[in-house]
């Protein structure tokens, strides 16, 4: 769900880096603390290692997005996350692009925070299960919502890249499935062996 | 009698999850000493380490670092007094370059930047690393990355040195050339293993540690040859196989 | 699992190399957004052969090059045969069974794919030249915010060491009997995996904030950097920006 460059119109691109800039500013200046950089960074690196990780999918394999993850463990720094990472993918190993780093990073920042949210309050109700429940519909949903915006940017930019969607649409759907299941055995076992770290981990 | 470098009385950690750290230390240890921490793994030496220069502040007891006691006003001056080195140099070594971690004491104590520069050049000749300035972390050895992480914190010119497991994951030759390094450093030093060869060739002093307590504090050569002092706290193998599984 | 190599040949030595990493920086991220914006075919086609022109003059290995063009390709090249047979206007040129193409859906197709390789290619001269360590630096000096520079500068150094614990992970997962096949089993288990990577990475993160702590770290993350800027450097900047401008004004 990487946009390379010389697909988009700028129009889109550009308001991707305004929306992106306005969003990280906001989460390192005022909402982390500088003593917590390192920590988020780390945990950002331990994400964009997990994403290397292949998954058997038909005759190939596929990449984790993981941008759920990236928000049920780093909560609001989950957009920054997001960025770093799509920048280290860019500069390293040409996934993406750059002129489309903004907008990638909305596109799968914007979900993450959801994420976010959606597991934070999932895991505030008393049912059994409640972990790997909510782990794994933050997880599918996060790639879900990214799929919508992806779609949205190919609908918007006026490059005759409508009929394109319907095979990204696809193309996820088994996308979705995994995160969500990866995600959801993930959540528990966290729960399980370190429970406060889903907890102990997000600036406020 | 020679000055008190370290003075611990009382003191007791509990970790946040209720895991207790340390229970009732009192120490003390004289400037230029070479002093052992000996101990099971869990034992408490990493916990304790963390005590001397402030990174754990325990409401129970008493740290003085050279007659100051730990405090918000004397913690800067103790992190530069007291240079501390962990046992994995991967959490040591942060920063993209060798010089750039080197230089990373000396920058957040505001030296200017030639002294920065002597510093971080000084401390890699000491370790014998000098050369390696532009080189990069994750291409060095895990002997290379210890000396490198000795530098790091030598570049602050500190008093008294803390060692965490120093010969962990290091092969026969990287161990002997890296306790040589550490017999010429000549100020206080801390060393906390269970390798008990290199306690003995480095330390005058050991004091064992078990469950969070100091069981034992002497001289290197009484304490070292006491077998069952040392079987008692696992840290010499049991004459009899098969006994130690009834112990625990 | 891969290492990152982007840097691997940042030791040649060649006039791009040579050149101070902050205007390198400037001038080809400039040729970047300059590449995507173009709407002309022709023109793409003149950024693409300059990109290829910085990659030999930077004497980079074209097949390193190549090899890193996977993940592009993957994204590029079925989108633009979508667009080759969705995209009508002008004349037909070929038609395959229900399929047709048109000069039109060619020229487009074309000119996104075109627009994206060169884009793509520019990287190499600009990030490849240089260890990946001093283009930090040079963002840094550049004003891109400091935070999000230290953010990045600490994930690539711990990038190499999580890879190594993931590969050990791995191995021992492997030695028990893991195949990874595509399966329930493999995501289950690859969740844990994640799940127990970063329960380790918090712990490891802590430790790593204490060892800074211990070096007197209280949010300063000031390094030492030596840049200079020579004629000659400007004078590279200005013939490449000239360029980009070119592309999209003539
Ligand atoms: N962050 C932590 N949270 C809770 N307990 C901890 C933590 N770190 C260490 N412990 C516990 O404290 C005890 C002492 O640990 P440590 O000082 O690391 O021992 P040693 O260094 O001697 O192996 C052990 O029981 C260990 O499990
Ligand atoms: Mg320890």
């Amino acid at each position: 769900m990487h946009i390379s460059d010389g697909v988009l119109s700028p129009q889109v691109w550009v308001s991707g880096y305004v929306v992106t800039a306005a969003l990280t500013a906001y989460v390192l200046t005022r909402k982390t603390d500088i003593a917590e950089l390192p920590k988020v960074s780390i945990v950002t690196a331990a994400l964009f290692v997990a994403s290397l990780i292949r998954i058997p999918l038909g005759p190939t394999s596929v990449h984790l997005i993981l941008n759920g993850l990236a928000g049920i463990t780093l909560g609001l720094s989950a957009f920054p996350a997001v960025l770093v990472a799509l920048i280290l993918q860019a500069l390293l190993f040409q996934h993406g692009g750059i002129s489309t780093i903004g907008i990638n990073a909305v596109i799968l920042g914007l979900p993450a925070l959801a994420a976010y949210g959606l597991f934070a309050a999932g895991t505030r109700i008393g049912i059994r299960g409640r972990y790997a429940i909510f782990g794994g519909l933050a997880g599918g949903t996060a790639i879900a919502l990214g799929v919508l915006f992806f779609s949205l940017c190919l609908l918007t930019t006026g490059e005759h890249l409508e009929d394109v969607i319907p095979f990204v649409v696809v193309a996820h759907l088994p996308v979705i499935a995994i995160e969500t299941i990866v995600l959801g055995a993930l959540a528990q076992f966290v729960a399980r062996v370190s429970p406060q770290a889903l907890r102990g981990f997000r600036p406020r | 009698m020679r000055e008190k470098a370290i003075s611990i009385a009382n003191l007791s950690y509990t970790y946040p999850d209720g895991t207790p750290g340390l229970q009732g230390i009192c120490v003390d240890i004289l400037r230029g000493e070479s002093v052992g921490v000996i101990g099971p793994n869990g034992a408490g030496k990493t916990t304790l380490l963390l005590h001397l220069n402030g990174i754990f502040v325990s409401k129970n007891g008493n740290v003085e670092i050279l007659g100051k006691k730990i405090g918000k006003e004397s913690i800067k001056g103790i992190r530069r007094d007291v240079g501390l080195i962990f046992q994995d140099p991967d959490d040591q070594l942060f920063m993209p370059t060798v010089f750039d971690d080197v230089a990373f004491g000396p920058i957040n104590m505001g030296l200017p930047r030639e002294e920065v520069i002597r510093r971080a050049t000084q401390a890699l000749r000491w370790v014998g690393m000098d050369g390696y300035e532009k080189r990069l972390p994750h291409h060095l050895s895990v002997g290379e990355k210890k000396r490198i992480a000795i530098a790091a914190v030598l570049s602050l010119n500190p008093e008294i040195l803390v060692i965490d497991e120093p010969t962990s994951n290091l092969d026969p030759r990287a161990k002997w050339g890296f306790i040589e390094l550490l017999r010429g450093l000549t100020m206080t030093r801390i060393i906390a293993s269970h390798d008990l060869e290199m306690v003995q060739a480095l330390c005058e002093r050991v004091i064992i540690l078990d469950k969070g307590q100091i069981v034992a504090d002497g001289p290197t050569e009484r304490i070292l040859v006491d077998v069952e002092l040392l079987q008692a706290h696992g840290l010499a193998p049991d004459n009899q196989a098969g006994q130690s599984h009834k112990q625990h | 699992m891969e290492y990152p190599q982007i840097d691997r040949y940042a030791g040649l030595a060649s006039p791009i190399h040579r050149w101070d990493p902050r205007a390198k920086l400037v001038a080809i991220l400039g040729l970047i957004f300059s590449v995507v914006l173009i709407t002309d075919l022709k023109m793409a086609m003149v950024g693409l052969a300059v990109a290829i022109l910085l990659v030999l003059v930077s004497r980079i290995p074209f097949r390193f090059v190549l090899g890193h063009l996977a993940g592009v390709s993957f994204f590029i090249l079925p989108l633009s045969v979508i667009i080759l047979f969705s995209y009508h206007q002008g004349d037909e040129i070929a038609r395959f069974a229900f399929l047709t193409v048109t000069s039109g859906g060619l020229e487009h197709a074309s000119l996104i794919a075109v627009r994206a390789f060169a884009a793509v290619i520019l990287i190499f001269p600009m990030i490849s030249t240089v260890r990946f360590d001093v283009t930090m630096k040079a963002l840094e000096r550049l004003r891109v915010p400091v935070r999000l520079v230290r953010m990045i500068m600490f994930t690539y150094r711990y990038i190499f060491v999580l890879i190594e614990e993931v590969q050990r992970m791995l191995r021992a997962l492997t030695s028990r009997g893991f195949t990874g096949g595509m399966n329930i089993r493999t995501l289950i288990t690859t969740g844990k995996l994640i799940g127990m990577l970063f329960v380790r990475t918090l712990e490891r993160a802590e430790r790593v904030y204490r060892a800074m702590l211990s070096r007197g770290y209280e949010g300063n993350l000031q390094t030492l950097v030596e840049f200079k800027m020579r004629k000659t450097d400007l004078l590279k900047a200005a013939v490449l920006i000239a360029i980009a401008v070119a592309l999209n004004v003539l």
